[in-house]
């Protein structure tokens, strides 16, 4: 195993690496792309480590409202910082995620940009078969054979959550800045929309006005350190005394995190406390978007019966809080 | 591409500032156990599962195995051997050697540093936070009861805390 490492400290040099080095892949805690290396299962000659790039850190309060965090910030660090308690289902999720030592050290840019993964793909290289998987170039999938492309699960905690208030990503190259809807990045067969010579630099919550509740429940075999089998993240936005605005998103739901549609022209002027009654309607519309993905851990029919328990248990700490 | 590039690392270690020449693609494990010689830091999955090589940096605990060695430049790693003193156990190994915390000893340092990550910032933690302290730690051999209970009297012994719901 013998690899570059490049260190820029400021953007402008990030760019000349990428100009010299256009396969440069970035690591910023390491704490997917490392093991994935120490394992065989990928290798890549040039990386740039991006932890010396202070623009890319920090939590920033705006004018405007909105709370830009910067693509560096750890996951401890996110569950630390008291102004950010308002957002308890991003508190929840952040930390959810794998142990203590992964969120010491795993950025919460790299969280929403990590590896779909898969039983067959995440296995040792010696298990591997002669003829690769679409993940690793070939035309098969071994995890769900027959599937004619990869169907491998993006399982993110802190994605559904940002997507459910609807943050935006910022993404920055050498020659221009483009801002985009979190959910707009993720594409079919684990692929991110994102250009190899530029880099995301901060995750916008937008502002609101009115009372925020928020929650991120998810399901596991092991009740920490563990993949979510399926989670569901859910935002409400109350104004006077009723739901102004609504947001459902299934986490572990396939190759991305999925809006489940619909779901605020149901609760839109409710109250908090009348959610009861449009439980079994979000049960189901919820459990619809969730991709019938079967493997070693659990098969379809419990995924979806997991993730009507789950947005069950989401709106009932909602009205309970 | 087959050569090691070389770079000088700056680093505290067990409190002692070093320079050293590295490979720019060690791993920390690596540069710990096999530069320095502190073998006390385990090698166990190698990807980020198990948790045997589990150190400090700066005060919190990392996966030794899967964070590159430059990756801790200009900061402070602590080691099994950087927490106690020569020829004296810390009350953190007391309390596991009392408790029976420790069989094979394999998972026991990687135990040890996440435990005093935790006690530093909690010094009265409840057994729900102690378990959540150690979920990235994996021991095969005392089924965890018996970590449990080393963490709370380590607790006892370092901040004369009485332990919460019994032993």
């Amino acid at each position: 195993m013998v690899f570059q490492v490049k260190r820029p400290t400021k953007l402008s040099d990030l760019w000349d690496v990428f100009t010299e080095y256009p396969e440069a892949y970035p690591i910023a805690g390491g704490t997917d792309i490392l093991p994935r290396l120490n394992q065989g299962i990928e290798h890549h000659d040039v990386f740039v480590s991006l932890e010396g790039i202070q623009e890319l850190r920090g939590i920033s309060f705006k004018e405007d409202g909105s709370i830009s965090i910067g693509a560096l910030t750890k996951l401890v660090e996110i569950t630390e910082t008291p102004d950010l308690n308002i957002f308890k289902a991003l508190n929840q999720a952040c930390s959810k995620v794998a142990s203590p030592q992964i969120r010491n050290q795993a950025t919460i840019g790299g969280n929403v940009l990590q590896e779909n993964r898969c039983v067959y793909f995440n296995q040792s290289v010696s298990w591997r078969r002669i003829e690769p998987c679409f993940k690793l170039g070939g035309d098969k999938c071994y995890q769900y054979t027959g599937s004619p492309k990869c169907v491998a699960l993006f399982q993110s905690d802190v994605a559904p959550v940002l997507m459910s208030y609807g943050a935006n990503a910022v993404w920055k190259g050498a020659r221009k800045t483009r801002t985009v809807p979190l959910s707009s990045i993720y594409m079919e067969a684990g692929k991110k929309d994102k250009t190899p010579d530029e880099i995301l630099a901060e995750l916008i919550i937008p502002p609101f006005s009115g009372v925020l509740h928020s929650v991120y429940v998810r399901e596991t075999i092991r009740r920490s350190f563990d993949f979510p089998l399926v989670s569901c993240a859910l935002t409400l936005i109350e104004k006077d005394s009723t739901i102004d605005s609504a947001c459902m998103v299934m986490g572990s739901a396939g190759v991305m995190p999925r809006i489940v549609p619909g779901v605020e022209d149901l609760l839109l002027g409710l109250k908090i406390n009348d959610l009861g009654a449009k439980i079994e309607e979000l049960r189901t519309m919820g459990s619809k978007e969730v991709f019938p993905f079967k493997d070693s851990r659990t098969d379809v029919v419990t995924r979806k019966n997991f993730a009507k328990a789950l947005i069950k248990k989401a709106i009932n700490s909602i009205i309970n809080a | 591409m087959s050569e090691h590039k070389k770079i000088v690392l700056s680093i505290t270690v067990n409190g002692e500032p070093r320079q050293d020449l590295i490979n720019e693609d060690t791993m920390l494990l690596d540069y710990l156990r096999e530069q320095l010689g502190l073998i006390g830091t385990k090698r166990g999955c190698n990807c980020s599962e198990c948790g045997t090589c589990t150190v400090l940096l700066d005060g919190r605990t990392v996966y030794s195995c899967s964070t590159l060695a430059i990756q801790a430049e200009g900061k402070e790693v602590i080691t099994i051997e950087g927490v106690s003193t020569p020829g004296e156990l810390h009350p953190i190994q007391e309390a596991f050697v009392e408790a029976g915390a420790v069989h094979c000893g394999f998972c026991t340092p990687g135990f040890i540093l996440s435990t005093k990550a935790l006690l530093d910032r909690n010094h009265n933690p409840s057994k729900e936070e102690i378990k959540e302290a150690l979920a990235g730690n994996l021991c095969r051999c005392t089924g965890y009861v018996q970590i449990v209970e080393a963490v709370q009297l380590a607790a006892q012994k370092l901040y004369g805390y009485t332990i919460k719901g019994g032993v």
